[in-house]
């Protein structure tokens, strides 16, 4: 296994660095000047080229890829173009928001997805899976910016049990401005998490080992979350460890609709502004995540299912 | 049983204690006078040297100031500095200091060394400063006498008669040197100022607080606290208003606006925001060089139609290429509707049966809503005016290369129309000329307006420009951009400087 996770990481170098090389190339092909975003529509010709010049953006493309990737591997991230901080700086701000939103976000997803796929695989064809596949395909139909809209309104404006600005809080009130936004994020991974589970969970009930498990006498409990979930987690943790590492970066829309300043909302307004060294940043800071929770999904896969353990050992 | 026991009145003493600790707590904040405040958008800096104007931070002048400030009928009045002299050649500049006036968070009194160090440090490449060094024109100083600390002495390589304007404007803020030194570029995130409310906590465009400053010179602050908070999308601020979470919000949207217009709790307040919706026409094209065409689409819109139905009456008719409300406007324009006029005129000028031409603008509501209203007034007339929609960085790149053939936009540069006449100059084509405009008479009128000192002849010199832009029409003026302010009626006094800052130390809140 060790060997395993030394190869993997030996292998994420490359991919941090054609990442690198690919947002590089991709944000400076877009048209949309910086230095003229920085300065303000009405700046004149001579102070953006001054600007550009002292700060290097005319120097050859490769020049500029030859600073980016030596500051990055010194752990410099660069300095964004609008607020003249370092982007580190910035990331790890903003980071909290991110982490905080993802945990709790993929928890709630996970304990309401599972659930309900078991609790649906178990009542095969009764009303209640009905119930509960309807309104997966509901849930996963709607855009999370109406979701947490209609939210907003009922339980924020309406019933005011949740604020509807969600940062700057009193530490007191901090968990009940997270309320909403994990809900909001997470319920439609819940809905495909509830469906991987269902389809998961009846293919294992179906095996001849659950009925060996049941002609031993097991508890009913003990057969369908000591046997049967746990050889249908596979499939479950592939959707949880994409779930992850795309509220990461891609929780956008939810970050927005509840006015919260995470890694995402940073990435897509650093596009906006063409801040070179944020997005440049915030990618490889993306990238290093995904690698990490790509990790972490196959390290769980061997951790629950021994087949892939010895399968990985016998490679 | 007894173990039992104890340990349920442990809980409970510890409970209550909790309970009386957060209680005290929530008095204290509640005694506490918060204003707060929701924002569409903000610059990413408190430092005002990454600024391109000071509308770029809410509660920027309640924290910084100027030396000079300009009072109602747009005159020079002393501010941090008491007095000043102009010597004869307009070279020398000297500022008698207020004493005892301090800086925040505890960088001591401002003294002559901190006013030259805030116009250094707009040169320094670290600080990586924006307009700010050619605005305050730091390239024109020869030296700054600071041996009297309480006196400042500008001595410039050429003459300048515009250096009071320049001390009363928001790039030649003062900021601590000793802060400036020991923060480098954090000043952008802790700004250090003199103004009536210091920064506390939080993050410039995404929340944050500033607090009284106690130790003001002036009048102290009534609110305790001003809360800045970036909804960049309405409804959320609209949501946020209703739940009772901000007390003061922008809007735009002309639903939201009705919504509000016979709201119990809040009053609406509509102020020139000296920004005017501009259709740029580009001169070197084939079919817009002409003068006559141009002239003849200013009477193909129905202004008053477009700001009573489309605007439903929340933006203004326009008066001039310098909005009413800035300094040196002048009212040039008088908006007429003649489609029949236009017509004859497209006709004379060789285009009968009309043209197509091709429109650049900002793929958002706020640009595409109205041109699309004008898209139709131009299809009466014969005009078939294609749109080119891009968002914002893709579109200002295309427009400031002269490439775009019209293009549409809020556009202004604050309340000096002196900042923003030059961007029909000549020598500003292509880049802040965006109309390719040429024309010498008017390149010479701005020459004569920045050399002379004379308040009425430069006015006289501005006006002249303006009746020439208005004669030769590079762009037409639609309309003039009004924003709208929603405030709770429980917050009073929100009074507002000729420049259309609010005065936030006067702002207050009752029960």
């Amino acid at each position: 296994m060790k060997r395993y996770i030394f190869k993997r990481l030996l292998f994420a170098i490359p991919t941090i660095l054609g990442s690198m090389v690919v947002v590089f190339f991709i944000i400076r092909s877009i048209p949309g000047d910086p230095v003229t975003v920085k300065f303000g529509a009405n700046a004149s010709d001579e102070q953006i080229e001054q600007y550009k010049e002292e700060h290097g953006y005319n120097d050859p493309m490769i020049v500029q890829l030859g600073r980016t990737i030596g500051n990055a591997l010194r752990g410099d991230l660069g300095t964004s173009m609008q607020g003249n901080e370092p982007v580190m700086d910035m990331i790890l701000a903003k980071l909290p928001y991110t982490l905080e939103l993802t945990v709790f976000g993929v928890l709630f997803a996970v304990l309401l997805g599972v659930t309900a796929g078991i609790a649906a695989a178990l009542k095969r064809g009764s009303p209640f899976d009905v119930f509960v596949m309807g309104a997966n395909t509901v849930l996963m139909s709607m855009p999370s910016f109406f979701i947490g809209l209609v939210f907003i309104v009922i339980f924020g404006v309406k019933l005011k049990w949740i604020p509807v600005i969600s940062i700057n809080l009193d530490a007191d009130k901090r968990w009940l401005g997270l309320i909403g936004p994990v809900i909001v994020v997470g319920i439609g991974s819940a809905s495909s998490i509830a469906r991987t589970t269902r389809t998961a969970m009846l293919k294992i009930l179906g095996d001849n080992f659950i009925k060996v498990c049941k002609a031993k006498g097991l508890s009913k409990s003990a057969v369908i979350f000591g046997h049967a979930l746990r050889n249908a987690l596979t499939p479950i943790i592939t959707v949880v460890g994409g779930t992850f590492a795309g509220y990461l970066g891609g929780a956008v829309v939810t970050e927005s609709v509840f006015s919260r300043p995470g890694v995402g909302k940073l990435l897509v307004d650093a596009i906006n502004a063409r801040d070179y060294a944020v997005i440049q940043g915030t990618a490889i800071f993306l990238a290093v995540f995904m690698i990490l929770c790509m990790l972490v999904t196959d390290i769980l896969y061997g951790v629950f299912d021994p087949r892939i353990r010895v399968q990985d050992s016998a490679n | 049983m007894k173990k039992r026991n104890k340990l349920a009145a442990l809980i409970t003493a510890a409970a209550m204690t909790v309970g009386l600790v957060m209680s005290a707590l929530n008095v204290s904040a509640e005694s506490e006078k918060v204003l707060k405040v929701a924002t569409n958008w903000e610059k990413a800096s408190f430092d005002y040297a990454q600024w391109s104007d000071a509308s770029g931070c809410k509660v920027g002048t309640a924290i910084y100031e100027t030396l000079l400030t300009l009072d109602e009928n747009k005159e020079i009045q002393p501010y941090l500095a008491e007095s000043y002299e102009v010597s004869e050649d307009y070279k020398t500049y000297t500022f008698h200091l207020r004493q005892g006036v301090q800086f925040h968070a505890g960088y001591g009194e401002m003294t002559s060394e901190d006013v030259a160090y805030s116009l250094e440090r707009l040169s320094d490449p670290d600080v990586g400063a924006v307009t700010a060094p050619e605005k305050a024109k730091v390239s024109n100083i020869e030296s700054m006498d600071t041996s009297d600390p309480y006196t400042f002495v500008l001595n410039l390589k050429e003459p300048d008669v515009n250096v009071l304007m320049d001390f009363a404007s928001w790039y030649t803020f003062v900021t601590s040197k000793k802060a400036g030194e020991e923060l480098g570029t954090g000043l952008g995130q802790t700004p250090v100022g003199t103004g009536a409310f210091e920064y506390e906590s939080g993050k410039i465009a995404e929340s944050y607080t500033v607090k009284k400053f106690e130790d003001y010179w002036g009048e102290t602050a009534k609110v305790d606290k001003i809360t800045v908070t970036l909804l960049a999308d309405e409804i959320n601020a609209v949501n946020a208003f209703d739940a009772g979470e901000i007390d003061i919000t922008g809007l735009s949207d002309a639903n939201n606006i009705k919504k509000y217009q016979d709201s119990e709790v809040g009053t609406l307040t509509q102020i020139s925001d000296n920004q005017n919706y501009y259709l740029g026409m580009n001169c070197t094209d084939e079919i817009l060089s002409n003068k006559e065409v141009r002239q003849a689409l200013s009477y193909a819109i129905n202004y008053e139609e477009l700001i009573d139905a489309y605007f439903q009456g929340n933006q203004k008719l326009p008066s001039g290429y310098v909005p009413s409300d800035c300094m040196y406007s002048k009212a040039t324009l008088t908006p007429t509707y003649d489609p029949e006029k236009c017509k004859e005129m497209l006709a004379e000028a060789g285009y009968p049966d009309g043209f197509t031409v091709t429109c650049s603008a900002v793929n958002d509501t706020m640009s595409k809503g109205p041109l699309m209203v004008i898209q139709q007034y131009l299809a009466a007339v014969g005009v078939n005016m294609e749109l080119d929609l891009a968002e914002y960085a893709t579109y200002i790149e295309k427009v400031r290369a002269g490439e775009a053939q019209m293009w549409f936009m809020i556009n202004g540069d604050g309340f000096m129309g002196s900042d923003w006449l030059p961007c029909f100059a000549s020598d500003q084509a292509p880049g802040r000329n965006w109309d390719m405009y040429q024309n010498p008479e008017y390149d010479e009128c701005l020459e004569n307006a920045e050399a002379t000192a004379d308040l009425e002849e430069k006015t006289e010199w501005y006006g002249k420009a303006q009746d020439i832009l208005t004669e030769d029409m590079p762009s037409i003026v639609c309309a003039e951009y009004m924003s709208t302010t929603l405030t709770r009626n429980t917050v009073t006094n929100v009074e507002r400087d000729v420049r259309n800052y609010i005065k936030w130390n006067l702002v207050d809140i009752t029960e």
